[in-house]
């Protein structure tokens, strides 16, 4: 048998390794390659054919490029880990020393490095048209890197997706509003190459920051679905949001308005999906989910309380996140940091959580009911604007009493039309606001305690020797996996 | 003898349904144990919480000493786990394969290549080593499946219907395998349908039907249950009719099977002045035997007398 005499690859994730084998030899790889170097040398034959035709060969190169590197490589990364699943090849991989983790990011690693190599097969072309002229060098350099970072994050987003347990035509569904980001990634590039702002690193150093984090959250997702429960979280995805809320509080200020609403807008989305996520993560009640976050240590146990999985922690870091990002947004909107809007925002955020314990049907997944709840909130907080806009005064005096139910409606009426509700319903909705912050909290310490008493109990100490007797008592049924 | 797997009222529901309802079972180290069951009577489900792949509900599960749902990463390093079925992956020959379980289970370098050569050499695999996974035949499949899983040398394996679909040549292969692993000392937890073939391979034999388990010990005790029945196969000169109506008027005599020139017929009693006088009746009353032969019950038979047991007691 002719072994493998491994030695570059004995440094790299087997997940890489394997699917690069499979990946090179695979037909997406080959036909793009392929292609591409078919289309290439035909287009560099036109040019040195008809050298006045630089301005239209570029064009044509660069939809080569962006078909094959930015579309055909990504979108092969809608059936990555689905496929493994498909072949009953997960759980055996879960079974090695791999993680969740480490299969996502490798299918992922696999994607790029395919696309790296298409690139590297192309530069010689580069190379022909500098010669030849028509090359225009700074702008295409941001271009290629705008295109790089594009390719990468649109990859994550399909690998990601490919996790999930839906079809492939939601996965796509999913994916077209998701892939806008490559728009936002080439709208902050572009300031290098238009007249957009001042040209200054800012922008593309932003959207690569920006780019890390969607397939930093991405990535993680696509790991927590197909994670075994005692492994599954989302934790880097939380402290990573805060590092960005943390960043984005300290450079917002200073960038220039048209980047600035490209940013608030893509990490407000992002931050919010990590948000929904963490509120809406099941309660595991398996102890060694948990003996990582609230074991020894003091300044371990504080992260845990905000990282640690499950929506008890989910609402600690909810809170945190959402008072960061009005922070981070002050430089914006300075009345976002008083402590009525504070408060508002967070009860909003956290006003799901008090409902869905008494919803027993229909079965919905949580975070369905966390949107449902959502939008009728802010349908309930929204009559009242309708009734004035159509000034029937009885609507928008009934409905006045419906905004306590949308705490952040409740805040905007408040500041932009104060003449729209009665000082009653003002005060209502700040005592409505609190009392969701008080319950929710209390809801999660509760929680929290009962996992650290787990945890303590059951410490996560050197396993049992081969011959011990049974552990203790297990836990009752169904409280294994709790949703509340 | 330290036990392998400690099973103890273990129970898994899904919604309302309840595929496992308390079952409890050891395992010593070092022995073969058959896991028999019909579609659906949570076979698969118990090995995928032994594997760590599900949580129960509830009950502990014990691998190695350690608790599936306290320490599943530390379990994972002792159990080696073959499902029923598994896909191949295209572009990925038998030899690549290897290899990156082999880098998955941690095995670096030099250490890596001697493993490969090892589970090449036990599986038969080197032959097939360069082709792709694709075109291989089901036998060749599960005995690749079967180093997959012998790779990080584990103490316990769990093997989902390993024979399924193997044609004879590949059965008595895979038998053979089975046998060396045992005497090497590895735990073996094998679920099948086919009988026989875990009554050789296996020291005792598991029952489950409906998340219950019906019986816990060796094929002998299964195939003696507590009754002390005996099957005999008479053949006759001509049709089998004139037997047929004899062993039907006969007391403690009932017709099992009838073929074209015999008939099998189960006996209230093993004991031999009963069977020598049920003999001299049917002689006595015109039977032409050219053939008395005392059977052995066969393991079929008496997994068909458990659930007809259980069922009976059910309603």
């Amino acid at each position: 048998m002719a072994l493998r005499r491994g030695t570059l690859s004995d440094l790299l994730s087997p997940i890489l390794v394997k699917e690069l084998r499979q990946g090179v030899r695979g037909n997406v790889f080959t036909g793009a390659f392929l292609l591409l170097q078919g289309l290439m040398v035909l287009t560099m034959c036109v040019m040195l054919m008809e050298p006045s035709s630089s301005q239209g060969i570029a064009w044509m190169f660069w939809a080569l490029l962006i078909v094959a590197v930015g579309v055909l490589i990504p979108l092969s990364g809608i059936q990555a880990v689905s496929s493994e699943n498909g072949l009953k090849a997960l759980e055996p991989m879960l079974l090695t020393k791999l993680t969740a983790r480490n299969i996502v990011f490798g299918k992922w690693a696999s994607l790029a490095v395919q696309n790296l190599v298409l690139l590297v097969s192309i530069a010689p072309y580069f190379l022909l048209r500098y010669f030849l002229g028509g090359l225009q060098f700074t702008q295409e350099f941001w271009q290629v890197s705008a295109l790089i970072v594009c390719a990468a994050v649109v990859t994550a987003i399909t690998v990601g997706l490919s996790a999930f347990s839906i079809s492939v035509f939601f996965r796509v569904l999913l994916c077209i509003p998701l892939t806008n980001v490559a728009a936002l990634i080439i709208g902050l590039f572009a300031t290098q190459w238009s007249n957009i702002g001042t040209v200054t690193m800012a922008a593309p150093a932003l959207a690569m920051v920006m780019g890390a984090f969607t397939m930093l959250v991405m990535l993680e997702a696509g790991a927590w679905q197909i994670a075994p429960l005692a492994d599954r979280s989302f934790a880097i995805a939380r402290a990573a949001s805060l590092l960005l809320l943390l960043i984005l509080s300290l450079v917002l200020g200073g960038l220039h308005k048209n980047v600035q609403a490209l940013v608030v807008f893509w990490a407000g989305g992002l931050i919010l999906l990590v948000i929904v996520a963490a509120l809406c993560e099941p309660q595991s009640m398996i102890p060694s989910a948990y003996s990582r976050y609230f074991g020894r240590g003091f300044l371990r146990r504080v992260a845990g309380l905000f990282l640690a999985p499950g929506w008890g922690s989910g609402v600690l870091f909810a809170i945190v996140a959402s008072v960061s990002a009005c922070f981070a947004l002050r430089s914006a909107l300075p009345e976002l940091t008083s402590p009525v809007v504070l408060v508002s925002t967070v009860a909003q955020v956290l006003l799901p959580l008090v409902l869905i314990p008494y919803i027993t049907f229909p079965r919905l997944k949580r975070a369905a009911w966390y949107l449902v709840i959502q939008v009728a909130s802010f349908s309930a907080g929204t009559i009242a604007l309708v009734g004035n806009g159509i000034e029937s005064e009885t609507l928008t005096h009934a409905a006045a009493w419906l905004v306590p139910l949308s705490p952040t409606m409740g805040m905007a009426i408040e500041m932009d039309q104060p003449e729209l509700t009665p000082l009653a319903v003002d005060t209502l909705s700040v005592i409505v606001a609190g009392a969701i912050v008080v319950l929710t909290v209390a809801q999660a310490s509760g929680v929290l305690s009962r996992t650290m008493k787990m945890v303590s109990r059951r410490p996560y100490a050197a396993p049992a020797a081969a011959t011990a007797p049974a552990a203790a008592t297990p836990e009752p049924a169904d409280e294994r996996v709790a949703n509340l | 003898m330290p036990l392998a797997v400690e099973v103890r009222d273990l129970v898994r529901r899904f919604g309302t349904f309840e595929a496992v309802r308390g079952i409890s079972f050891e395992i010593p180290a070092g022995a073969v144990l058959g896991f028999i069951g019909a579609n659906g009577a949570g076979k698969t489900t118990t090995m995928r919480i032994m594997a760590t792949l599900e949580e129960p509900t509830s009950g502990t599960v014990r691998i190695a000493g350690r608790d599936v749902t306290e320490h599943p990463t530390e379990v994972r390093r002792h159990i080696g786990w073959m499902p029923d079925a598994y896909g191949a992956y295209p572009h990925v020959t038998v030899s690549d394969y290897l290899d990156f379980y082999a880098r998955a289970h941690g095995l670096r370098g030099e250490t890596r290549r001697r493993r490969l050569s090892e589970i090449v050499e036990f599986t038969d695999l080197g032959r097939i080593s360069d082709r792709e996974m694709t075109v291989l035949s089901k036998g060749e499949s599960q005995r690749l499946c079967l180093g997959r899983t012998l790779l990080s040398d584990p103490e316990i394996l769990i093997l989902d219907e390993p024979a399924a679909g193997l044609d004879p040549r590949a059965r008595i292969e895979f038998k053979r395998l089975v046998r060396l692993l045992a005497e090497s000392g590895k735990t073996l937890f094998i679920s099948s349908h086919i009988l026989s073939e875990l009554e050789e391979m296996c020291d005792t034999l598991l029952f489950i039907d409906d998340g219950r388990i019906l019986h816990h010990g060796s094929a002998e005790s299964l195939k003696r249950g507590d009754t002390q029945k005996t099957i005999v196969t008479v053949t006759v000169a001509g049709s089998p009719e004139p037997l047929r109506e004899w062993a039907e008027m006969s007391p403690g005599v009932e017709v099992v099977e009838t073929a074209a020139a015999s008939c099998r017929l189960r006996l209230e009693s093993a004991e031999p002045d009963f069977i020598a006088d049920r003999l001299r009746a049917m002689v006595g009353a015109g039977v032409r035997v050219v053939d008395f032969r005392r059977e052995e019950r066969r393991l079929e038979d008496a997994f068909v007398d458990v659930l007809r047991k259980v069922q009976g007691n059910g309603s």
